[in-house]
């Protein structure tokens, strides 16, 4: 039986050939898109699970370390550069076995750093002043891929003095260096997302691998009853069905494998979660290579059984075990239901947490959209003939009247990639715009620096949570004074005046009031009592005329030189929040110089990026007292570094609509090749009995588009309202009914092109398979 | 007494609603060429699917060789259709995608023949039918008469003890369809193959040894043939 259903796979003439080619180019099409997601997952799992060196804790720093320990003074911060992070670690052994971070052989000197291979890059590339000064000494080597994420990490070791840096706020003394891995902000949504997505893959490829399968059955069927008649057991049937599927799928995993190793080394370079991964890290792992060539074949003949199950083949030919009956309305019952619960969970819904119901209700939405479809079909298949003239319609609407089940498998794909798409490209625009707000957007060449401690780290996917100032507690008064209220008098006018003679830039300080009672866990001083500022506010003091000039950010008291304000909001990590005005009329006015007050952070108008640059040097070069763990940027950074986690959301639902198109439009393509191949005889014997071809061509076109339409409307329409009903309930007041933009009309509109274009391409076919020339009756 | 080789007694089978014999019987004994004749919807393919154990009665019984063949289970009549049965029907029922070699080699594959053993008598067949040249070609490629031919060839390769034919001519050409039915009972006779034949044409059925005329569900009457011409 094993080389009987061999020979039925390959040896069948032309028909067996296109069959076997038509399966084995689903399943490659399937099998490589399954590879694609589990060789970026398995980068991803990779990078996540690396050890977070960054992550290394340490003890306050005495004020004169001993040396000749197991030791090293630990300094790690941000930079920036153009919107990219660079990562940077000054650090001073203090023995001869200080632990060296990962990447290098041994631990900088004095004069000296290591910079990552993208970082060296950069250096090479851009003027000293704008990015070489903030790395003084000698480039002493690279750092080794262990201590990097990724090809385009930018990192920095750099070796400073032990004296000078055991001095700096932000210090640490180190023993050990941490080897966990980090427990990141992003990485569980992440990962649960391309779960998720790699399910949600799974279910349009079976049903692309199913359809296959199922290529021009009702003909095999009929060589299997051929096949009873003359003694063949059901058993040896199945074998038959179940050989000649695998055997496709064997063929189709060998090719898709070949076309992800063709494809793997864009991948790699695709950055799809926002990071580049390690081309070597973009693999599947070795199960995911066998799971695809035993899996697939496994699914694919588990496939041709069951739809064998669906027919009674006995020796006078092939009888429908059941007729399908017509879906019943109640088949909407789960969307409906699905939408309700969606409602219920947004009504309970707040600003700031989303109901619970709403996610159940969301799945129930989407498994609704899949088993209410046959219903959506049926219901086109019976409106569409009345309203459309001709013979086509009519025809298609029989048709799909008669399997509005089957009609409608090969597009649920496309509806759910119509769906998601639509909720997301609904959702994401409001989401960045409660960031990119109008103040915020007026401020996106403005620069912040601040010196006291960061209480964020900044709105980074990596972000680490930790915060130099948790270590501060043992630390001088003057140095806790530093982390409450920013660089001290004399360092802050220095700064202050240098930065005034940099051309390009107009420099707006804030200062921080002095304050009576500091607390001593090293968080700022409260604000005062009444103010309305949040537990551990910082309260600082503005010239009028920066108020000015920066206006988005309030107004000063009639006739008042310098206004004391709460600043805690300027110092969060969310521009909506930042870019509020925390300056009025009703704030008290302060009367004197500045010049004698801490210097709380800068505000720094740039003309250009050189510019902008050139200011970020000087600051991360002429700041050593700061204490801040942030590196300074502009308000327009941190806008792009949120909308980024949201571009990053829109890229990855983009490639799953595109990929579900793919798949669904291959299913498509399938479907419509075997269901000419199914009914060469009926097709033909219209076109002999005087049906123009056009007219089949319409037939052909209808029976796809019928659903199509049909299910497509109702997705977008249903992912439309959600859309609405989630920034109505979770947006701030005012934000506009989303718009869908070019984008969506762009990706959704070339899906369904594409699938257009798959009907059209089976037109040739069934011009030369209706051909009366080609007439045969058996 | 020796019990016929196959016979059906009292047999009953509707369809739904529809009764397609109601109560037929007949009887056929070893080299017996008995034909089935009866207007299209008569219910003689019925009863001749009966009698080779496709289809179970509702009621009545069909026995083989003395035994009861109805009330056996799929997998045995299975297994009588691949060893003791032989089958020629309008179109051949030939698997297109196989060539006329595989096609005749199939039941003896089926019935665990070693391959070599297999495609030597399904040649030697091919041969006898002076068919020879087509072993290699596809069934699909062959005309109607060689198809029927290699049709023949198939039903008698495993030495059959009865033959079902179910209008084994009624897409051929006179000429062609006359030539059939001489090769199918020379060759039957030749192999002491019983043949059941069901047909409509009253010149088809003039080969037969013994008729019986089937209409609305009933087997009427019993006439004899003119014989072998």
């Amino acid at each position: 039986m094993l080389r009987l259903g061999w020979h039925f796979a390959v040896r069948s003439g032309r028909e067996g050939i296109a069959r076997l080619l038509g399966t084995a180019a689903a399943v490659a099409v399937g099998v490589a898109i399954m590879l694609c997601v589990l060789a970026d997952f398995h980068a991803f799992s990779v990078t996540s699970g690396r050890g977070c060196w960054e992550c290394t804790q340490g003890t306050a720093v005495a004020a004169r370390p001993a040396a000749g320990r197991h030791a090293e003074i630990w300094n790690y911060g941000d930079d920036i550069f153009r919107g990219q992070t660079i990562e940077r670690l000054e650090v001073a052994s203090l023995g001869p076995d200080s632990p060296v971070p990962p990447g290098i052989s041994r631990l900088p000197a004095a004069g000296q750093y290591y910079a990552s291979p993208a970082l060296a890059a950069l250096l090479r590339s851009v003027p000293r002043d704008q990015l070489g000064d903030r790395f003084p000494g000698r480039l002493a080597g690279t750092i080794g891929d262990r201590a990097l994420s990724g090809p385009g990490e930018l990192v920095s070791y750099v070796g400073e003095p032990v004296s000078a840096l055991a001095q700096l706020p932000a210090s640490v003394e180190v023993t050990s260096i941490a080897t966990a891995p980090a427990t990141q902000v992003w990485s569980p949504y992440f990962r649960d997302a391309f779960v998720v997505g790699a399910l949600a893959f799974l279910f349009p490829i079976l049903i692309l691998i199913g359809t296959a399968t199922r290529l021009a059955a009702a003909r095999r069927e009929e060589r299997f009853a051929a096949l009873r008649l003359v003694g063949a057991t059901s058993g040896q049937i199945s074998v038959i069905a179940a050989v000649d599927a695998a055997l496709s799928a064997v063929l189709g995993a060998a090719a898709g494998i070949g076309a992800f190793e063709l494809v793997r080394p864009a991948l790699a370079h695709s950055a799809v979660t926002s990071a580049h991964y390690f081309a070597a890290d973009v693999t599947p792992p070795a199960w995911g290579y066998a799971l695809m060539l035993g899996a697939v074949p496994a699914a694919a003949a588990v496939a041709a059984l069951l739809s064998l199950r669906r027919v009674r083949i006995s020796p006078l030919g092939v009888a429908r075990r059941v007729t399908p009956a017509a879906p019943s309305a109640w088949r909407m019952l789960p969307l409906l239901a699905g939408l309700g619960l969606f409602a219920l969970g947004m009504a309970l819904s707040g600003s700031k947490s989303i109901g619970a119901a709403s996610y159940p209700g969301l799945l129930l939405v989407m498994t609704g959209l899949v088993v209410g479809g046959p219903w959506l079909t049926a219901w086109a298949a019976r409106i569409a003939p009345r309203l459309l003239p001709g013979a086509a319609p009519l025809l298609a609407g029989r048709r799909l009247a008669d399997n509005p089940k089957g009609a409608f498998r090969s597009i649920r794909g496309l509806v759910l990639a119509v769906f998601l798409g639509t909720v997301v490209a609904g959702l994401l625009p409001a989401a960045n715009a409660t960031t990119a707000t109008p103040s915020a957007r007026s401020l996106s060449d403005v620069l912040m620096a601040q010196f006291l401690t960061a209480p964020v780290c900044g709105n980074s996917v990596n972000c680490t949570g930790g915060a130099p100032g948790d270590t501060l507690q043992s630390k001088s008064a003057a140095e806790q004074r530093i982390v409450a209220d920013g660089l001290p008098p004399r360092a802050g006018a220095a700064l202050v005046r240098d930065l005034e003679r940099f051309r390009g830039a107009q420099l707006y300080p804030v200062y921080s009031l002095p304050s009576p009672a500091r607390p001593s866990s090293g968080q700022p001083s409260s604000g005062q009592p009444g103010r309305g500022g949040p537990p551990g506010g910082y309260t600082g003091v503005v010239s009028c005329a920066s108020v000015r000039a920066l206006a988005v950010l309030g107004s000063c008291p009639a006739g008042a030189r310098a206004i004391e304000a709460d600043t805690w909001n300027l110092y969060g990590d969310n521009p909506s929040d930042t870019t509020q005005p925390i300056f009025g009329p009703a704030d008290p006015a302060v009367h004197g110089g500045l010049g004698g007050l801490y210097l709380q952070s800068v505000l720094i108008r740039v003309r250009d990026a050189a510019t902008l640059e050139r200011v970020r040097t000087f600051l991360a070069t002429h700041t050593p007292l700061s204490a801040s763990g942030s590196a300074p940027r502009t308000f327009g950074e941190a806008v792009r570094a949120r909308v980024e986690v949201g571009d990053t959301v829109q890229r990855l639902t983009d490639i799953a609509i595109d990929l579900t198109l793919l798949v669904a439009g291959c299913s498509l393509a399938v479907a419509i090749g075997g269901g000419l191949l199914e009914r060469k005889r009926a097709f033909t014997l219209l076109r002999v009995s005087g049906t123009p071809g056009a007219t089949l061509y319409r037939v052909v076109l209808l029976e796809a588009a019928f659903p199509l339409i049909a299910a497509t409307v109702v997705a977008a329409g249903t992912a439309y309202g959600i859309s609405v009903l989630t920034i109505d309930r979770l947006a701030s007041k005012g934000t506009p009914l989303p718009v869908l933009g070019a984008s969506y009309y762009l990706t959704v509109g070339a899906g369904l092109l594409v699938s257009l274009a798959v009907i059209l391409a089976a037109m040739p076919l069934l011009r030369r398979m209706t051909a009366p020339a080609n007439a045969r009756f058996e | 007494m020796k019990p016929p080789l196959i016979e059906a007694v009292d047999v009953h089978v509707s369809f739904g609603e529809t009764p397609a014999l109601r109560g037929a019987s007949v009887r056929a004994d070893s080299g017996d060429f008995l034909a089935i004749m009866g207007p299209s919807g008569s219910g003689k393919s019925t009863l001749l699917h009966c009698l080779a154990g496709i289809f179970t009665p509702d009621s009545g019984e069909v026995r083989y060789a003395g035994s009861r063949l109805d009330d056996l289970p799929d997998k045995r009549r299975t297994r009588l259709r691949r060893t003791d049965f032989g089958f020629v029907f309008q179109f051949g029922q030939l698997i297109p995608e196989l060539s006329a070699a595989d096609n005749i080699a199939m039941p003896l594959l089926l019935n665990g023949a070693r391959r070599a053993a297999a495609y030597r008598q399904a040649r030697g067949w091919l041969t006898r039918l002076e068919l020879g040249e087509l072993g290699g070609r596809r069934t699909g490629e062959l005309s109607g008469g060689q198809a029927q031919r290699i049709a023949i060839a198939r039903a008698l390769v495993t030495a059959p003890r009865v033959l079902f034919a179910d209008e084994p001519t009624g897409a051929l050409d006179s000429r062609t369809g006359h030539q059939i039915m001489s090769l199918l009972i020379a060759v039957a006779r030749a192999e002491g193959t019983a043949i059941v034949l069901v047909t409509h044409d009253s010149g088809v059925a003039g080969y037969a040894d013994r008729v019986v005329e089937v209409a609305d569900g009933l087997v009427r009457d019993a006439v004899a043939a003119g014989g072998v011409r």
